[in-house]
C-alpha cells in the first residue's frame, strides 16, 4: 500500500518539476506581423493601379467603353497608345517584386508590388490622373481579366474577422424590458402610489377557480356557516332499549291464531315460489364461485365515482342512467361494450349527456384496470352501474 | 304446525343462502356521489390556412377559452401542457397524447382570411376518453370584426355538444351604466357583450333612467325614465337606438316593465295615489288592462315561459312575498314563506325555477326556489345584491351588487345556478339592473 503512495509521490513531483523545469507555461510561439503606417498620399499612391499592368483596374469602373475586349498581353496595344504609353516608364511591379518580400509577412514589402511604393508615386506623370479621369478613352479589357491581376495587391492590414454567430439563448426576440422593470416570472403592472384615488382604492379580492368538492357551498351558506351559533342544541335523551312489541301485548287468543294461519300459509307458500323460481333462474344464468365481497364492491364503486362529474345545475342531473359494459380479466373495461340500459328521469338529450358523463367515469378511471379480484372474474365479467345523481342535485 | 313452518323458515333460510355462492346476471352496482369539479379540455391555437389568418388564429382560441372556462363548467388544460401540436385542420387527431394530460374534450380548429376582410372559421370537438367526434364540424364566416362573435358562436357550440344544454356565449346585456359620486350619479343605458365587452350606450346622462328589459328576440328594450320629472316607460328600438313613450295615463306613474313572451304585450306597475297595481298594455294598440286590484303594492311582474302566468312581488299579507297569478289576472297564490322579504322574481327560461331577490338578517341574497315556492336555496350574500337575470339557457343569473359606505359603487355579478362561479363581470363603469338578452 505504501509503495503505491511512493510512486505516486514521485510521479507527482516529476511532473511538477517537468512542468517548472520545462517550458511547460512558455506561451507557444507566436508570429509578429509589423505594421507601416502610411499616409494620406501614400495610401492614395497605393489605390492607383500599378501603371503597366493596371489597366484591367481602371477597366471595371468604365462600362462606357466597351471597345473591343483583348486579352491581357495585347494590353498594351490599346485603341490609343497615348495614355498606356506612358506607364510603360516606370518600372514592372511584378517582376521587380522579390520573391523572398512575398514570402514574409512584412507589410512594407508585400503590401506592394513595388518595393518602392512612394518612389513610385512620385516619378508617376501628373497626366496619370486626368487619364484615369477620362474613362471612355481606355480600353476596356474583358471582365474576366479582372480577378487576374489580384494577387500583386496586398492588404496593408487584414480585416478583423466577424465574430462567430452564437445561437440565441431564447427561441424568440424578446423585447427588452424597461430597466426600472424588475424581472418576474409573470407580468404586473407597476402600482403609482400617488396615482388617482379610485385606483388606489378599488379592492380586488384574490381569484382562484374553485376545487372540485362533493357538496356545493353557496356564498349564503358559507356567511351562515361563520356565524356563531346563538344557543347550543339541548341534547336529546339516550335512546331506550328498544323491547319487542309482542312481548308487552297480550297474547293473542287461539280463535285468533287459527283465523291467521291460513294467511300465514299462504305468505309462506308465496314467497317459497318466488325464491324458488327465482333460484331457478340463477342456477341457469349466474355465474359460478363466490360473489364481490361487499369490500370489493366498495372498491369499485369508489374508482368510479372519483372520475363521475356531476353537473348539478344541468337537466342531466335529473337523469339516472344504467349502464352496462364487458371487462377483460385485467380489470380493464372493454370501450366498445360500454352501452345505455335504461334511463329515468329526462329527455333525450340529458339522457344523453348523463349517459356520456357516467362513460367518461368509466374509462378515465379505470387506469390499468379496475381492483377486481381475478379469481372471481366469472362474477364481474359483465357489469351494469346505475348513476343515480339524485342525491348530488339541487331538486 | 308449529313444526310444518320451522321446516319451512329453515328451508327458506338455506335457500336465501344460495345467491351467496351464485349471483344473478351481471354484477350490480349503483353510484350516487361523483364530484363536483370543471371538466378539463384542451383548446390549441387555431390553424392559419393563410397567411393573413395567422392574427386571428391565437385571438379565437383565446376567446372560446375565456368563454367555456368562465362558465365554471370547464377548465382550459394550459398549452405548454400541450404534448401533440395540431398543425393542420385535417390531420387524425393523436388522442393517446391528450389522454395523458387528461384531457377529456379537445377543440381544433382553423380560420382563413378571405378577400373583403372576410374570415372563415372551423373547428371539431372530440370527446378523447372515447377516442370519437362530438357531432360534426361546423365552420362559421363573418367579417374581421365580428372575430368576437365567431368565437363566442363556437364556444356556445361547444358547449352545447358537451353539456347537451344551449349555450350563452353569443348573447347581450343590457343594463344602466353608473358613473359618479354616490350623491350625484350619472346613469345611462348601455348594451354589451355577456363578458363585458363591446359597451355601447343608448341614452345620455340627462335623465335618469332604470330597469331596462329586452324584449324576447332582442330588438327592443324596455326602460323607466325620469326625463319628464316622474317615472315612465318607453320602448326603445335597439336597431335605430331611438325611443318612444308607452303613455299609462297621465299623472301616474308606471316603472318595472317587462315583455310578454311573444313580445306584444308588456306588463308592468302603476301607481295612482297611494295605490300601486299591476297592468298589461297591448303594445301595438296601447290598450290597457287591470291585473291585480287590491291596497298594498303589487310590483315587479314576470312572465312564466310559457306567458300564462305571472309572478311577481306584493306587500298585500303585510310583508313583501311572491306570488303568482294568472296572466289574464286574478286569484294569487302566495309562493315564498321564508323568514325576510322577497322580491324583483324573475321566471327561468326554462321554466322550472324563479329567481328572486331576499332580504333577510341585515344582508341581501340572490337566491332561486321552485314555481310552487319549495326548495328555496340562496346562492349569494352581500350587503346589497338585488335585481336577477337569468341566461338565455337558464343556467346563470346576473344581478347588481352594491357595495357599502359612501364610496360604494354597483358592479355587475354572475353566478351559476349551483351556487359556484360567483364573479364579477367587468364593465368599464359601474354598472346596475341587467338584463339578459337572448341568444343571437
Amino acid at each position: 500500500m505504501h509503495i503505491g503512495h511512493y510512486i505516486s509521490g514521485a510521479a507527482h513531483l516529476g511532473l511538477i518539476g517537468w512542468m517548472l523545469v520545462g517550458d511547460v507555461f512558455e506561451p507557444p510561439p507566436f508570429e509578429v506581423t509589423e505594421v507601416a503606417i502610411l499616409s494620406e498620399e501614400q495610401f492614395l499612391a497605393l489605390a492607383q493601379p500599378p501603371v503597366p499592368d493596371a489597366q484591367p483596374r481602371v477597366a471595371p469602373d468604365d462600362p462606357v467603353a466597351p471597345v473591343a475586349p483583348e486579352p491581357p498581353e495585347d494590353a498594351e496595344a490599346p485603341a490609343d497608345p497615348d495614355p498606356i504609353a506612358e506607364p510603360k516608364p516606370e518600372p514592372d511591379p511584378v517582376p521587380s517584386a522579390d520573391p523572398e518580400v512575398e514570402q514574409e509577412p512584412r507589410p512594407q514589402v508585400p503590401a506592394l508590388p513595388q518595393p518602392d511604393t512612394v518612389p513610385f508615386v512620385d516619378a508617376r506623370p501628373p497626366q496619370d490622373p486626368i487619364v484615369l479621369q477620362d474613362p471612355p478613352v481606355l480600353v476596356a479589357p474583358e471582365p474576366e481579366v479582372l480577378p487576374e491581376p489580384e494577387p500583386d495587391v496586398a492588404p496593408v492590414a487584414s480585416i478583423r474577422p466577424q465574430a462567430r454567430p452564437a445561437p440565441r439563448v431564447a427561441p424568440e426576440p424578446v423585447v427588452q424590458p424597461d430597466p426600472d422593470v424588475e424581472l418576474g416570472e409573470v407580468d404586473q403592472p407597476a402600482v403609482d402610489p400617488e396615482g388617482p384615488a379610485e385606483d388606489v382604492k378599488e379592492q380586488q379580492d384574490a381569484e382562484a377557480p374553485e376545487a372540485a368538492a362533493r357538496d356545493i357551498v353557496t356564498e349564503a351558506e358559507k356567511a351562515e356557516a361563520q356565524e356563531a351559533p346563538v344557543a347550543s342544541l339541548r341534547p336529546r335523551a339516550r335512546p331506550r332499549p328498544l323491547v319487542a312489541e309482542d312481548a308487552q301485548t297480550p297474547i293473542e287468543d287461539s280463535v285468533q291464531q287459527e283465523a291467521r294461519e291460513p294467511e300465514t300459509q299462504a305468505a309462506v307458500k308465496a314467497a317459497l315460489a318466488a325464491v324458488l323460481g327465482g333460484n331457478a333462474d340463477a342456477t341457469t344464468d349466474s355465474p359460478l364461485g363466490p360473489p364481490l365481497s361487499a369490500g370489493e364492491q366498495d372498491a369499485l364503486r369508489a374508482a368510479v365515482q372519483d372520475c363521475w362529474v356531476v353537473d348539478v345545475g344541468s337537466q342531466a342531473a335529473n337523469v339516472t342512467v344504467v349502464v352496462g359494459m364487458d371487462m377483460e380479466r385485467s380489470g380493464r373495461v372493454i370501450s366498445s361494450t360500454i352501452r345505455l340500459v335504461s334511463a329515468t328521469g329526462g329527455t333525450g338529450a340529458a339522457v344523453e349527456t348523463a349517459f356520456q358523463a357516467a362513460r367518461r367515469a368509466i374509462l378515465r378511471c379505470q387506469k390499468g384496470g379496475y381492483p377486481l379480484p381475478p379469481e372471481k372474474f366469472d362474477q364481474w365479467k359483465e357489469i351494469e352501474m346505475t348513476f343515480n345523481p339524485s342525491k348530488m342535485r339541487l331538486r | 304446525m308449529n313444526v310444518l313452518v320451522s321446516l319451512l323458515s329453515g328451508l327458506l333460510a338455506l335457500i336465501a343462502t344460495l345467491p351467496a355462492f351464485a349471483q344473478d346476471g351481471p354484477l350490480r352496482i349503483e353510484i350516487t356521489e361523483g364530484v363536483v369539479e370543471p371538466l378539463p379540455y384542451a383548446v390549441p391555437d387555431f390553424v392559419a390556412e393563410t397567411p393573413g389568418a395567422a392574427q386571428f388564429a391565437a385571438e379565437l382560441s383565446q376567446i372560446i377559452a375565456q368563454d367555456l372556462t368562465g362558465s365554471g363548467l370547464f377548465r382550459e388544460l394550459p398549452k405548454a401542457a400541450h404534448i401533440s401540436r395540431i398543425t393542420s385542420f385535417s390531420s387524425p387527431i393523436q388522442f393517446a397524447d391528450w389522454k395523458a394530460i387528461n384531457a377529456q374534450a379537445l377543440i381544433t380548429g382553423a380560420v382563413r382570411a378571405e378577400a373583403g376582410g372576410r374570415l372563415v372559421v372551423k373547428f371539431r370537438v372530440y370527446d378523447v376518453f372515447a377516442g370519437t367526434e362530438l357531432g360534426k364540424g361546423l365552420q362559421f364566416a363573418g367579417n374581421v370584426d365580428g372575430i368576437r362573435r365567431m368565437a363566442h358562436k363556437v364556444a356556445d357550440a361547444v358547449y352545447s355538444r358537451i353539456t347537451g344544454e344551449t349555450g350563452y356565449f353569443d348573447s347581450r346585456v343590457v343594463y344602466v351604466s353608473e358613473s359618479g359620486p354616490k350623491n350625484d350619479r350619472k346613469k345611462r343605458l348601455a348594451i354589451m357583450d355577456y363578458d363585458g365587452a363591446n359597451v355601447q350606450f343608448l341614452t345620455g346622462s340627462d335623465a335618469i333612467v332604470l330597469a331596462p328589459r329586452f324584449s324576447p328576440n332582442g330588438d327592443r328594450v324596455l326602460y323607466t325614465s325620469y326625463e319628464s320629472g316622474f317615472p315612465q316607460i318607453f320602448v326603445l328600438d335597439v336597431g335605430s337606438v331611438r325611443s318612444r313613450v308607452l303613455r299609462a295615463g297621465d299623472g301616474s306613474m308606471s316603472f318595472a316593465p317587462r315583455f310578454s313572451p311573444d313580445g306584444q304585450t308588456v306588463i308592468f306597475s302603476l301607481t295612482r295615489g297611494a295605490n300601486t297595481d299591476i297592468y298589461a298594455m297591448e303594445v301595438a294598440s296601447g290598450q290597457m288592462r287591470r291585473l291585480t286590484d287590491g291596497p298594498g303594492i303589487d310590483t315587479a311582474p314576470s312572465f312564466s315561459p310559457r306567458g300564462d302566468q305571472i309572478v311577481f312581488e306584493s306587500d298585500r299579507s303585510g310583508s313583501q312575498q311572491l306570488y303568482i297569478m294568472p296572466a289574464t289576472g286574478g286569484a294569487a297564490q302566495r309562493i315564498s314563506f321564508g323568514k325576510g322579504r322577497y322580491g324583483t322574481p324573475v321566471w327561468s327560461p326554462r321554466g322550472d325555477l324563479i329567481a328572486f331577490t331576499k332580504q333577510a338578517a341585515g344582508r341581501f341574497h340572490i337566491g332561486v326556489m321552485r314555481t310552487d315556492g319549495s326548495e328555496e336555496r340562496l346562492l349569494t350574500a352581500s350587503f346589497l345584491d338585488e335585481g336577477p337575470t337569468w341566461a338565455p339557457n337558464g343556467r346563470v343569473i346576473m344581478f347588481t351588487r352594491e357595495t357599502q359606505g359612501a364610496t360604494g359603487s354597483a358592479s355587475l355579478y354572475t353566478v351559476d345556478i349551483s351556487g359556484r362561479n360567483l364573479k364579477r363581470v367587468r364593465t368599464p363603469n359601474g354598472g346596475s339592473d341587467p338584463s339578459w338578452g337572448p341568444l343571437q
